[in-house]
């Protein structure tokens, strides 16, 4: 199948279904071939130019998941990542990506079996799919200007 | 502190095993747990309207037919609205009825919120204020059992003078503002209305500062479940109709009531402490160190998991920040503030983030299209790099 | 198969709505007044409230001895029942209806409605 040897990255929460267990040291997901997951504290977090760039990068799709809507732990982390997807919020996915690589899953800690299965789905309709371009590396950028060469801070009040 | 973590992370899986019952039937749109906030200012609603018509018709004075036969003092106000006016009864009996579910659902609310690790660091402010809070509607409450003027009123009103009585000369000046004077006269129960309606609009007040660290704060339930909250509401008021006491005898020794535990547990307290010696010095000890312990809960360090890591703030890199205020209106903790942006960028506006305010949840993160914030503990940067090594290994 | 449910509650909902809060508001259909403007739709009202009228005398006594608890809890003896009974006891069984439409009401909104709530999101793929 075109989409073999292609993975599935996950970006998921901390609180969300519970997969502590059938993780390896490597972040895959055991139960499910060529699944692997990255955590972050909240799916809040998850940036569409992470998928993009998940995406360019060679995976076959990305699952995003994160708590049951309406019980997001940092509130509405949830909500909000979702309608980045849907294009109702700014920043948005961009048109070229296709939308049909993304899934979002809404599961708590106890849906684990559901995760599977829903992962283990999109994984059987990814193979339905052509492989993706990988896009070629970026053109080497122009030197930057001292002005904006200043260090990280961030300022306290 | 073993015990204490094995307590939440059992109760924790006790309650999610709850919530993927309800979202089975409910569906995660309509489920009341995930709506614990909204509730009791559901309820509040219920009580300021239906209050507000008990209002029109109450009168607040004690005379009764010593003074003149024809007098209409407040046990006959209520008298005329519960068995005169036209559903005057069941206003009532909604009123008395929505405030004991208001107590029924701020202590669900408490105890989820507790449990859920959603009231320390970050959310201290709507910890603290929720336990003002709590003791506003609690004093609220007992007012309106006051504003009957039957003999449970009176006796609860000298319960709480006694009360007071064991406090000194601090317990003079109480007494003084409680009864409005010396002893109970019509000014008292004046007072008692003025304390019972002013009281609940400075609830408004606390509401604002108990919301105001939030953005977006869910304020109402699905219409769908305030229907349901008003039915068991309106259910309860028909099975159990409200009739006042006999009217208040200022020459009578009421000494038993009827007991409403929502609202008049501290008189229960005081009841049973104070049959015993220095009893009532000591319930004002429990009750005045409960409510300190209580505000100190959310205390980094007190009453918390050692395993639990601080918090680190998000931060902005400022060559980056281009002033959208995308992280501005996103931060689900009112944590980023935008400023004007330095001399010589630019750019109109920079983003700011208040670090005490910060969950580091990571929302600011996902709104930005500049990687112009960070997680220091875990940067867009990294990020990618475990997406792209999970992708390069498998290559 | 849920349509049909949810037309059934709407109906339920409506039908004591209409007929179970004129019928207890008006005292179990035993007090009827101020109706000149209404004088002939009441007439065929009037023989549906007839054939309700043992389910109101219950309902009644499901009140006077609610009230009789209460005022017992509360030191006192309730009065005897008069000729005001059927109306105050028709303003409780009120809300009762109101409160039975309500839970009508909610489930057919609840039914609709879950249809958006999602575990799940699949990304609308446009053309």
């Amino acid at each position: 199948m075109a989409n073999d040897g292609n993975k599935v990255i996950t970006l998921m929460c901390e609180r969300a279904a519970d997969l502590n267990n059938l993780l390896d040291a490597n972040g895959n997901l055991q139960g499910v071939d060529g699944v692997g997951v990255v955590k972050l504290p909240c799916s809040g977090m998850i940036q569409p130019l992470m998928i993009e760039g998940a995406i360019k990068a060679g995976a076959a799709g990305v699952i995003v998941c994160g708590c049951q809507i309406g019980d997001c732990f940092y509130r509405e982390g949830n909500k909000l990542v979702r309608e980045r997807l849907l294009g109702d919020r700014p920043p948005t996915l961009k048109k070229t990506v296709d939308r049909r690589r993304v899934l979002a899953l809404w599961l708590s800690r106890l849906q684990t079996d559901r995760f599977i299965s829903e992962a283990k789905e999109f994984v059987a309709e990814l193979s339905k799919l052509p492989a993706p371009e990988v896009a070629p590396p970026p053109a080497p950028k122009p030197a930057p200007k001292a002005a904006d060469a200043a260090p990280k801070a961030s300022e306290d009040k | 502190m073993g015990w204490y973590t094995g307590l939440i992370r059992g109760l924790n899986k006790a309650f999610l095993q709850l919530e993927a019952g309800l979202n089975a039937i409910f569906t995660n749109k309509y489920n009341p747990l995930y709506y614990h906030g909204a509730l009791p200012q559901f309820f509040l609603w219920v009580l300021f309207l239906s209050g507000l018509l008990l209002f029109a018709y109450y009168i607040p004075t004690i005379d009764n037919a010593y003074v003149s036969k024809a007098v209409v003092n407040s046990w006959k106000s209520v008298d005329y609205i519960s068995n005169s006016l036209p559903f005057g009864g069941v206003i009532r009996g909604l009123h008395r009825y929505a405030g004991d579910a208001m107590v029924l659902t701020i202590l669900l609310h408490t105890i989820r919120v507790w449990f859920t690790d959603r009231y320390r660091q970050y959310r201290w402010v709507q910890w603290i204020s929720g336990v003002v809070l709590l003791f506003m509607v609690l004093f609220i409450g007992q007012t309106g059992y006051y504003l009957v003027w039957d003999q449970r009123s009176l006796l609860l009103t000298r319960m709480t003078v006694s009360a007071f009585d064991a406090l000194g000369p601090m317990g003079g000046t109480l007494k003084t503002l409680f009864l409005n004077g010396e002893a109970i006269t019509n000014l008292t129960l004046s007072n008692f209305l003025f304390i019972h309606i002013g009281l609940s609009f400075a609830l408004l007040f606390g509401l604002w500062v108990h919301y105001m660290r939030m953005t977006r704060p869910v304020l109402t339930p699905p219409p769908a479940i305030n229907y349901i909250m008003m039915a068991l509401t309106l259910l309860v008021v028909f099975l159990f109709p409200i009739t006042s006491g006999k009217m208040a005898d200022l020459n009578a020794a009421p000494t038993m009531f009827d007991m409403d535990i929502w609202f008049l547990w501290p008189y229960w307290l005081f009841a049973n402490m104070a049959a015993m010696p220095s009893g009532a010095i000591q319930f004002w000890a429990v009750m005045v160190l409960g409510t300190i312990v209580l505000c100190l809960i959310p205390m980094p360090g007190l009453f918390v998991p050692k395993s639990q890591p601080p918090v680190s703030a998000a931060e902005v890199v400022i060559n980056k920040c281009t002033g959208c205020s995308l992280c501005y209106n996103d931060c689900p903790f009112q944590a980023i503030e935008m400023v004007p942006a330095p001399a010589g960028s630019r750019f109109k506006l920079l983003a700011t983030i208040l670090p005490y305010r910060c969950s580091s949840c990571g929302v600011c993160v996902g709104s930005c299209a500049f990687d112009a914030v960070d997680l220091p503990e875990l940067t867009d940067a990294q990020v990618n790099t475990q997406i792209k090594q999970l992708l390069g290994a498998k290559a | 198969m849920k349509g049909i449910v949810i037309v059934i509650l709407a109906c339920l909902c409506l039908a004591i709505s209409v007929v179970g809060q004129t019928w207890s508001e008006m005292g179990f259909g035993t007090v009827i007044t101020n109706t000149s403007m209404l004088e002939d739709p009441l007439k065929g009202l009037s023989k549906m409230y007839d054939s309700l009228s043992s389910k109101g005398k219950d309902l009644q006594d499901v009140f006077i001895a609610r009230m009789d608890k209460t005022a017992q809890a509360n030191g006192l003896t309730a009065p005897p029942a008069d000729d005001q009974t059927p109306t105050v006891a028709g303003r409780y069984a009120y809300i009762l209806f109101v409160a039975i439409a309500m839970v009508a009401s909610a489930v057919a909104i609840i039914l609709i409605g879950r249809e958006d709530a999602e575990e799940k999101t699949v990304l609308p793929v446009k053309k």
